[in-house]
């Protein structure tokens, strides 16, 4: 009878562990920011400066459409935490060569192009509502765009090359070479200036209880995606290691 | 590095928005002469309330019917998370399975 492996003794029980709490903690989050939280709060609680180009002077309010910050802000999050996760996974190859690396930095990848989608779905069903306009091409956005685009970029490139060392080297340079694109993302306002995102969503949340499911809803979220991560990766060391029998 | 980032910024912009370029025929068949000062209408404080009173209504009704459809968006998601989570761990499952089977093969009694 074969010894039962590390991923059956330890990792199994754990990705299940998190996926089951980021999957519990999701859905108590979307239960408070969609049915107990009332939309209905004294006037002027939960203002956002309305973008420059606008005529109206005063902070606008968001009525129901901070809901969507309870997903914006997390899979914002994520899209970051993967970024790191991608070009560390990178540095590791290239100093040690062994595949799991190449499986973390494949799995960051794909679960990171799914959270930046999501990240510029969601502002641009927001941005519909409070700008009137979906998409501007500001530094945020088009830096965000810019990274969901060498996300797809890896993903389509990798497709092409054939020889397995060559996919792998390439990935991680490539890992690498993204590195500067996430503090692009995050320091674009400084850099270029302030068009219409706003550059911290938490400062103009003014009511407690949506600053508090604010905390709550980040970690749920970048739990439940973590557990995407640790399932891929598995899925694609063992696919590795097909290959490497066959 | 920040100018040229800025750069293939602006020209990514002027590629996907090309309406942007110019003013575009019809706007150029309209006349662009500026208001003078006088021609500006004065704002009425009072008939600015009334309007932004009256948005605010109609904010206020849009919202409670939106409720109903909050109800249905949140069971919507449930479902969504659920499927996929679902899916997820049926791959995990799969996936241990083919760790086991890969265990026997490496095992000197599966290698025979």
């Amino acid at each position: 009878m074969a010894r039962s492996s590390t991923f059956a003794r330890v990792y199994f029980p754990l990705t299940l562990l998190v996926g089951a709490a980021g999957l519990g903690l999701t859905l108590c989050v979307l239960y408070h920011a969609l049915i107990v939280l009332d939309p209905h709060m004294p006037d002027g609680s939960f203002a956002i400066f309305a973008p420059p180009e606008t005529p109206q002077a005063n902070p606008m309010k968001l009525y129901d459409s901070y809901r969507i910050f309870f997903v914006h802000l997390p899979c914002a999050l994520t899209t970051a935490l993967m970024s790191m996760v991608m070009a560390a996974a990178g540095v590791l190859y290239l100093i040690s060569r062994h595949r799991r690396w190449d499986a973390l930095l494949m799995a960051a990848v794909e679960v990171g192009a799914v959270t930046c989608l999501l990240t510029m779905v969601t502002g641009y069903i927001w941005g519909d509502f409070a700008w009137g306009k979906g998409w501007t091409w500001e530094p945020r956005l088009t830096s965000t765009l810019i990274l969901w685009l060498s996300f797809i970029a890896l993903m389509m490139i990798r497709g092409a090359v054939e020889d397995e060392r060559k996919k792998r080297m390439f990935s991680a340079v490539y890992g690498l070479a993204t590195v500067p694109l996430y503090p692009l993302v995050s320091r674009s306002i400084e850099m270029f200036g302030r068009m219409s995102h706003p550059e911290s969503l938490e400062s103009l949340l003014r009511v407690n209880e949506i600053s508090e499911l604010s905390a709550v809803a980040k970690p749920a979220l970048i739990l439940f995606f973590l557990f995407f991560l640790m399932v891929r990766y598995w899925q694609l060391r063992l696919a590795g290691n097909i290959r490497e029998l066959r | 590095m920040i100018s040229m980032i800025q750069a293939s910024m602006m020209a990514l912009g002027l590629l996907f928005s090309p309406g942007e370029l110019g003013p575009s025929e019809r706007d150029a068949e309209l006349p662009h002469q500026p208001l003078s000062a006088q021609e500006i209408p004065a704002t009425d404080p009072s008939l600015e309330r009334k309007y932004s009173d009256k948005f605010e209504q109609r904010v206020r009704e849009e919202s409670a019917k939106a409720g109903e459809s909050i109800d249905t968006l949140y069971y919507g998601m449930v479902a969504v998370l659920v499927g996929v989570f679902g899916i997820a761990v049926h791959a995990l499952i799969a996936a241990r399975r083919q760790d086991q089977a890969l265990a026997r093969l490496a095992s000197p009694q599966g290698a025979k």
